[in-house]
C-alpha cells in the first residue's frame, strides 16, 4: 500500500497549528479578563497551553499521517486509515460512479491534490483521498474511469 | 433544435396525434386545482393544525393562514402554467410562474410509471400520473390530474417507446368489476381482508396521531378546559371530589377500555385504506403491485431495482406469528413520498417468506440462509454500555429528586437481560449471494443486501472493538433513506469478521452493478 505524500503532513501541521492557536487563545482571553489576570501569566499560561496542545496534536497528526494508506489494483481502491477509530474502505471500480479532483491554496501551495470517489451509495457515497501529488492523483482517476469504459448505466 | 425535432416526427411518426407536438401541449384536467389543492392541504395540514392549536388565537395566527391560504392560490394558479406534451423521444413538461422549469424526460430513460385514483379521483374521472427514472430522489415528472383516457394513452404512449415500461393493465379501467378471487389468480402475494384486519391491529397506525392529539390536549389550557366542558356536559357532573378508589378505578378502566377500541378501530380502518386488496403480481422481470380501498394505487417495480431488503416483526407481529416485508429501490423516489411503493408484503405469515422472496428474487437462495451469532463476549459490552448510560441518566436525576435516582438501579436486572437477549438474537450472514444482519430484542429487522448491489464496504475498528478483539462492518447500498440503518455487522470477532471483508471486496468487484 502506498503512503500519502510527506507534503500533506505538512499542510495537516500547518493547519493544526491555526486550530491550535485559536483554541488556546480562547480561555486566556475569556479567563484574563474575566478575573483580570495579570499579562505575564496570561501569556505565560498561553503560550504553554500552545505548546501542549501542539505538541499533543503533532504526534497525533504524525500517527494519523503513518496509518493512512493507499492502493488502487485492477478491482477496488483500497483505503486503510485512522489511530483509534480504524478504518479500512474499499471501493470496487465497477461501483464507481463519478470521480472529482480537488486542490485547495494550500494544496496548490504544495502542488498536491485530493481525490473524491462517488458511488451511487446512500451513507458512505463519497470517499475521498487527501494528500496525492496533483499527477497521481489524475492518474488515479483516469485509472478508476477508464475501468468505467463501455459501462452504461 | 426542439422545432426540427418536432419537424422531423412530423414526417416519420404519423402515429402521433396533432395536439402532440404543439409547443403548448396538453393542459392538465379542468378540475386539477381541487387536486393541487388538495395536496399542498395535506402538506401544510401540520403547522396550521400546530398554529390553530397550538396559539391563543392572536393576531399572528391570521399571519400565518394568510401566508397558508396565499400559498394555496400560488400553487392553483400553477395549474394554468402547467403543460406538457409527447415529442419523438421524449416526454417535454413546461411549468412554472416565475421561474419557467422546461424538463424534457427520454422516454428511454423512464423507467417506472405509477398511477393514482382515489374516489375523488374517480367521481372526475382522471388519474394522477408520475414518471420515474432510476436516478434522482424525484420524480422525473409529477402530472397531478389529468382525464384517465389521456393518463392511458400517455401510458401506451411511453410503453412503446420505452423499454423498461409494461403497457397498462386493463384492470385500470374495470376494476370495481374485479371480484377478490380475481385478483387473487396468479398473484404471487395477495391480502385477504382477514390479513388486512390483522395488519391493523399489529400496527397500530392510530397510535401517533391520537398521541399528538392528547400531547396537545394536556399542554393547551383553553382547550383542555374547552374539552373537560364538553365531556361534562355529555356525561353529566362527575363530581370527581366526590369519587373514591373503586369509583376512579371503574372510570379509569372504562375510559382506558373506550381508548383502546377507538384505538383499534381506525388503525383497522387506516389499514384497511392503504392495503385493501394489496396484490402482488410478477411479470417475467418486473413486479406489479396494486393496493387501497378509496385511493387505488398501482405501482411497476422492476426487480433488479430492488437493493435491500427489510424484515420487520414486532411483538404484536410475534403473537401473530406474521412480519412485514419492505424493500429499498434504487433512484426511484424518496421514502417519505406517498406514491411509490415500499411494501413487498404488509403482512405476510412468517414460514411463507422465503418462498416468496425465491419467488421474487430466484437467483437468491433464500431457503439456504444461516445465521452466524455474534461474539458471546458481546453480551459484557453491551452490558456495560447500558450501565454506563444508565448512570449518566442518574445525574439529572439525582440533582432533582436526591437519593430516590438510586431506586433507577434496580433497573441493572433488566439491562443484564436485555444486553444478553440482544446479544443472542443478534446475527449474520453471508453466501455468496448477499449480506444479511438480524436485530432488535422486541423489534427483529432483518436486512439483505445483495453482493451485485453493493456499492461498498467498510472496515471499522473502534478502541472499544480492540480491546475485545472485535471489529464492524458496514455495507452500502444505493437509494437507501438516510435516516434508515446500512447494513452492519458489528459485535463480530475481527477474525471472522477480516474473512467477510477480503470476500466482499473480491465478490462485489467481480460483480456488475446494474440499476
Amino acid at each position: 500500500m502506498k503512503p500519502l505524500e510527506r507534503d500533506y503532513l505538512r499542510i495537516i501541521r500547518w493547519i493544526g497549528l491555526a486550530v491550535c492557536l485559536v483554541v488556546a487563545t480562547i480561555p486566556s482571553v475569556v479567563f484574563g479578563a474575566l478575573w483580570s489576570i495579570a499579562w505575564y501569566f496570561a501569556t505565560a499560561a498561553w503560550v504553554v497551553i500552545l505548546a501542549v496542545l501542539f505538541l499533543v496534536l503533532n504526534a497525533y497528526l504524525k500517527h494519523w499521517y503513518q496509518k493512512y494508506a493507499y492502493q488502487l489494483d485492477d478491482e477496488h481502491l483500497a483505503i486503510k486509515r485512522g489511530v483509534f477509530w480504524r478504518h479500512h474502505i474499499s471501493v470496487p471500480i465497477s461501483r464507481v460512479q463519478h470521480v472529482d479532483v480537488n486542490s485547495g491554496p494550500l494544496d496548490r501551495r504544495y502542488d498536491l491534490a485530493k481525490l473524491v470517489v462517488n458511488t451511487a451509495g446512500t451513507h458512505y457515497a463519497q470517499t475521498s483521498l487527501p494528500g496525492l501529488s496533483v499527477r497521481d492523483a489524475y492518474q488515479l482517476r483516469d485509472q478508476l474511469l477508464a475501468a468505467q469504459e463501455g459501462d452504461t448505466v | 433544435m426542439e422545432q426540427s425535432d418536432k419537424e422531423k416526427s412530423n414526417v416519420d411518426q404519423p402515429e402521433l396525434k396533432k395536439s402532440d407536438l404543439e409547443t403548448k401541449g396538453y393542459r392538465l384536467a379542468r378540475v386539477s386545482p381541487v387536486f393541487l389543492f388538495i395536496e399542498v392541504a395535506k402538506k401544510s395540514i401540520l403547522p396550521l393544525v400546530v398554529t390553530f392549536i397550538g396559539t391563543s388565537g392572536g393576531v399572528q395566527d391570521r399571519i400565518f393562514i394568510g401566508i397558508a391560504v396565499f400559498f394555496s392560490l400560488f400553487s392553483i394558479i400553477q395549474y394554468w402554467f402547467f403543460h406538457y406534451w409527447l415529442e419523438q423521444d421524449r416526454l417535454v413538461v413546461k411549468s412554472g410562474i416565475l421561474f419557467k422549469s422546461l424538463r424534457q424526460v427520454p422516454y428511454e430513460r423512464i423507467q417506472n410509471i405509477t398511477t393514482e385514483r382515489n374516489i375523488l379521483h374517480r367521481l372526475f374521472n382522471v388519474t394522477t400520473l408520475q414518471l420515474e427514472s432510476a436516478s434522482g430522489q424525484k420524480p422525473e415528472a409529477l402530472i397531478r390530474v389529468i382525464s384517465t383516457e389521456q393518463a392511458r394513452y400517455v401510458h401506451q404512449f411511453i410503453a412503446k417507446k420505452s423499454s423498461h415500461v409494461d403497457q397498462p393493465d386493463d384492470i385500470t379501467v374495470n376494476h370495481s368489476e374485479q371480484g377478490p378471487t380475481a385478483a387473487e389468480q396468479g398473484a404471487l402475494f395477495y391480502m385477504p381482508p382477514k390479513q388486512v384486519l390483522r395488519r391493523g391491529l399489529i400496527s397500530l397506525k392510530a397510535l401517533l396521531p391520537i398521541g399528538i392529539l392528547f400531547s396537545f390536549l394536556f399542554q393547551n389550557h383553553a382547550l383542555r378546559e374547552q374539552a373537560t366542558a364538553f365531556l361534562t356536559r355529555f356525561i353529566g357532573g362527575l363530581h370527581i371530589e366526590l369519587w373514591h378508589w373503586q369509583t376512579w378505578a371503574l372510570y379509569g378502566s372504562l375510559w382506558f377500555l373506550a381508548a383502546v377500541i377507538v384505538l383499534l378501530l381506525i388503525s383497522i380502518a387506516i389499514s384497511f385504506l392503504q392495503f385493501h386488496e394489496f396484490t402482488l403480481h410478477k411479470k417475467v422481470d418486473r413486479l406489479h403491485i396494486k393496493t387501497g380501498l378509496l385511493t387505488n394505487r398501482q405501482a411497476t417495480v422492476p426487480i433488479k431495482r430492488i437493493q435491500l431488503i427489510r424484515i420487520i416483526q414486532s411483538p404484536l407481529h410475534k403473537l401473530f406469528g406474521q412480519v412485514s416485508i419492505k424493500m429499498e429501490t434504487a433512484g426511484g423516489v424518496g421514502e417519505n413520498d406517498a406514491m411509490s411503493m415500499h411494501w413487498l408484503a404488509p403482512l405476510m405469515p412468517k414460514n411463507q417468506v422465503a418462498d416468496f422472496l425465491s419467488q421474487i428474487q430466484s437467483d437468491v437462495d433464500w431457503q439456504a440462509i444461516d445465521w452466524q451469532p455474534v461474539a458471546a463476549k458481546g453480551k459484557r459490552r453491551m452490558f456495560k454500555k447500558m450501565l454506563l448510560v444508565l448512570l449518566i441518566a442518574m445525574i439529572p436525576v439525582a440533582f432533582f429528586f436526591g437519593w430516590k435516582a438510586l431506586l433507577l438501579l434496580l433497573l441493572i436486572p433488566y439491562i443484564g437481560w436485555y444486553a444478553g437477549r440482544y446479544i443472542k438474537v443478534a446475527g449474520y450472514t453471508h453466501n455468496n449471494q448477499l449480506v444479511g444482519t438480524r436485530l432488535g430484542v422486541f423489534f427483529h429487522h432483518m436486512q439483505f443486501a445483495t453482493i451485485h448491489k453493493i456499492q461498498n464496504i467498510t472496515w471499522q475498528q473502534s478502541p472499544f472493538d480492540r480491546r475485545y478483539g472485535m471489529a464492524r462492518l458496514m455495507v452500502d447500498t444505493a437509494g437507501s433513506s438516510q435516516v434508515s440503518q446500512p447494513v452492519r455487522l458489528f459485535y463480530v470477532y475481527d477474525d471472522d469478521i477480516q474473512p467477510i471483508y477480503q470476500a466482499l471486496t473480491k465478490q462485489v468487484a467481480d460483480s456488475r452493478f446494474i440499476w
